[in-house]
């Protein structure tokens, strides 16, 4: 069966892969020049200094900042062909729940998986003067806004009986414009075996799509000292907690003390949590 | 689902767990960043071709053939490497454009105010920043410092001068005008007086010596008994009218009766207007009792008024009630002594007000006195200073004439001049002594005050 949905997206990711590779190679040639060109620069500051030949030092910059661009666009090229396979990816493993195959993956998988899809989700990198979209970082999602099939949300749900409501993490199953309402699964499988949770957009939170990149788009990120709903390592609730440090690089996470009242000062001893799981905390919600 | 509650032992062991992982992390980012600033000469962020095993995906990449290709499990490496390089990137693009930038604006100012810059590369002393609005406060101070760094050298004079022109009219200017402003606003009170300050203070005396005639109008009646005399004399005017029409109408009457009713009754023959007639008299009738109503209230108040004026005269003839004791104590009120005392220190103020005019005139005369004695003295200095250069120059010919053989006659004539000479110094000295004590005294005096 050659024309299968399944055959289709594989020989899709195959030249996305392709084109990869090719990509990879470009940047190479590329950052080789950028080299030179900086090179040629620091070469002069160190030659010339004391004369008049600015003209020079000008035509110089003007290749470096020439170079940098094109080194710039191959490099966003190449980030956007693995976004472009991860979408692929997504969409298959959306159709295949649809169709009924259900995943069956255990609890440490799927911590494994969260932390690998955090450190998965696209970085943003602002061109200049470029300002950071929605749901890039703590920018929050504009409010005619509702998340796609398969995104993932945080979502205010009562999970146990007796216990109180929780924000917990769940992917988007479908959402009706007419009730306003969202459909969300917990991402924990076995949670949905009793029922769905169909939760009010106002209990809904999406998740950033993006990672704001700390060394050009530091405004994207929530400030210090700033109260946030964030991922408790190594659950699937979203807790109060106050940003501490902010991440220093794109790998970097947050660092987050959790309003914990088991610790005698009432909070946590700081924890880091990745930047996708962390959230600004909705005002009006009432935390059990 | 798992909540941190379920989950306490594992909230435990994480942190540590996590922490480590982190510091790694951050260790690895460090490491590059340390290597940018390694490279003493590049400010630059840059992960160099020879760095690519910071970046383990993309070097292995790069090291396959195309056949091997990208494999799906490169993936979450290779994202990451490139990650970084993209930041690495846009991060050099950002310095090198805010420096391009920099170099535009030294050159436009170079053609602006044509200076020449001996140091082209002051803008790369700065270092690595990661937002663009750090580089350009960055960039601006480093200007600040090239102005400052060659304003000590005498050979970059074109800067300093561009800096002295800059503030020259910022500071030196408005002073100038402040002060001149200052000047011409003190100026009428440091001005010498004059004659006309003598006429104005004339002037001033004669106003305030003038006398003032002060009459305060009696009291007249009590306002009770005015308005009795209004209600009684519009009374009288009222009844005087009533009295003219009731004459009126009793004379028609007379009339009528002398023409003979009869006559009349005869012309209304009929006896509708018999019945009209009849009617007309009755509402006569009617008419007068209207009119008494009306007098009875106006009566009312006439009879209260004269009540007043007998009971008064009534008190009077029993000698109760004495008018003239109340017309004494209307005279000695409390206001018309009020007024009285007024009068009396507006008068003793005046008076003062007139002494000290005197004593400021007398001081405006001799000032006056004083200029022109300075002035006299000043003719007299300058006369003296042209004495004294007059003589000295006829020393210095003498002197000159002394070392050649001269004539006999010239010198007598000299000699007669010296005479006339020595006659007018001295009485000029003289006059300016006496100047010069005369004014003195009149300053002296002056100054006393």
């Amino acid at each position: 069966m050659p024309f299968t949905a399944d055959a289709i997206a594989a020989q899709q990711v195959q030249e996305c892969l392709k084109s990869l590779y090719g990509l990879v190679h470009e940047i190479e040639e590329k950052r080789q020049l950028s080299e030179n060109g900086i090179n040629a620069i620091n070469k002069h500051n160190q030659e010339e200094r004391g004369s008049f030949m600015q003209t020079d030092l000008k035509t110089l910059y003007k290749t470096a900042v020439s170079q940098a661009e094109q080194e710039e666009e191959l490099l966003r090229k190449a980030l956007q062909k693995i976004t472009d396979i991860r979408n692929i990816k997504n969409e298959r493993r959306i159709q295949a729940r649809n169709a009924g195959n259900k995943e069956t993956i255990r609890r440490g998988a799927w911590m494994k998986m969260l932390l690998s899809s955090a450190q998965a989700l696209p970085l943003f990198v602002s061109k200049i003067d470029e300002k950071p979209p929605p749901l890039c970082g703590a920018i929050p999602a504009e409010p005619n806004y509702f998340a796609k099939v398969g995104d993932m949300v945080a979502a205010l749900a009562k999970v146990a009986e007796g216990d109180g409501d929780n924000w917990i993490l769940a992917e988007v199953v479908s959402f009706s414009h007419a009730l306003n309402k969202y459909e969300v699964d917990d991402i924990l499988e076995e949670q949905n075996q009793k029922k769905r949770h169909i939760l009010s957009k106002k209990y809904v939170v999406p998740l950033p799509l993006m990672r704001a990149n700390p060394e050009t788009d530091s405004s994207a990120l929530f400030p210090q000292g700033s109260i946030v709903l964030a991922l408790y390592p190594q659950t699937t609730c979203f807790y109060k907690a106050i940003v501490n440090k902010l991440p220093q690089t794109h790998t970097d996470e947050y660092e987050v003390l959790f309003e914990d009242f088991t610790y005698s000062n009432g909070y946590s001893p700081p924890l880091y949590v990745a930047q996708r799981y962390v959230i600004a905390m909705k005002q009006k919600t009432k935390q059990t | 689902m798992i909540n941190k509650k379920s989950l306490g032992g594992v909230k435990g062991n994480s942190g540590p767990r996590r922490t480590g992982k982190i510091k790694s992390q951050k260790s690895s980012s460090i490491s590059s960043s340390n290597e940018y600033i390694a490279d003493s000469n590049n400010i630059f962020p840059i992960v160099r071709i020879l760095e690519n095993h910071l970046l383990p995906g993309y070097a292995g990449v790069l090291t396959r053939s195309a056949e091997d290709g990208v494999g799906m499990e490169d993936l979450d490496q290779l994202q990451l490497d490139l990650e970084r390089l993209l930041s690495t990137t846009a991060s050099r693009h950002r310095l090198l454009k805010s420096e391009m930038e920099c170099l535009d604006q030294v050159e436009e100012k170079r053609k602006n105010k044509k200076f020449k810059l001996s140091d082209k590369q002051f803008s790369l002393k700065r270092k690595y920043i990661d937002t663009m609005d750090k580089f350009r406060i960055k960039d601006d101070k480093s200007e600040i410092r090239l102005v400052k760094s060659n304003h000590n050298f005498s050979a970059n004079s074109l800067v300093s001068d561009l800096s002295v022109k800059r503030e020259v009219p910022k500071v030196t200017f408005p002073r100038n005008d402040i002060s001149e402003k200052f000047w011409l606003s003190v100026k009428p009170f440091c001005e010498n007086v004059s004659k006309d300050d003598v006429n104005f203070l004339n002037s001033l005396i004669r106003e305030c010596s003038e006398e003032i005639k002060i009459e305060i109008p009696g009291v007249g009646k009590h306002y009770t008994m005015d308005w009795t005399d209004d209600v009684l004399l519009y009374e009288h005017d009222v009844n005087t009218n009533q009295k003219q029409t009731n004459v009126k109408s009793v004379s028609f009457k007379k009339e009528l009766k002398k023409s003979g009713l009869n006559a009349m009754v005869d012309t209304f023959s009929g006896p509708f207007s018999q019945r009209l007639i009849a009617a007309l008299i009755e509402e006569k009738e009617s008419g007068k009792a209207n009119n008494e109503l009306g007098t009875s209230t106006r009566s009312n108040i006439r009879t209260k008024t004269c009540m007043h004026k007998k009971l008064k005269k009534e008190l009077e003839d029993e000698d109760i009630f004495d008018s003239t004791i109340s017309k004494n104590t209307i005279e000695n009120d409390k206001i018309l002594l009020e007024i009285k005392k007024c009068t009396q220190e507006l008068k003793s103020v005046n008076h003062r007000n007139i002494s000290e005019l005197r004593k400021l005139k007398s001081i405006v005369e001799k000032d006056v006195r004083r200029q022109n004695v300075k002035n006299s003295l000043k003719l007299v200095d300058e006369k003296v200073i042209k004495m004294y250069n007059r003589v000295q120059d006829a020393k210095q010919a003498q002197s000159s004439a002394s070392d050649d053989t001269f004539c006999d006659s010239v010198s007598t004539q000299d000699e007669d001049c010296e005479v006339i000479e020595d006659e007018e110094i001295n009485r000029l000295i003289q006059k300016q002594a006496l100047l010069h004590k005369e004014l003195t005294d009149l300053s002296n005096a002056t100054f006393l005050y």
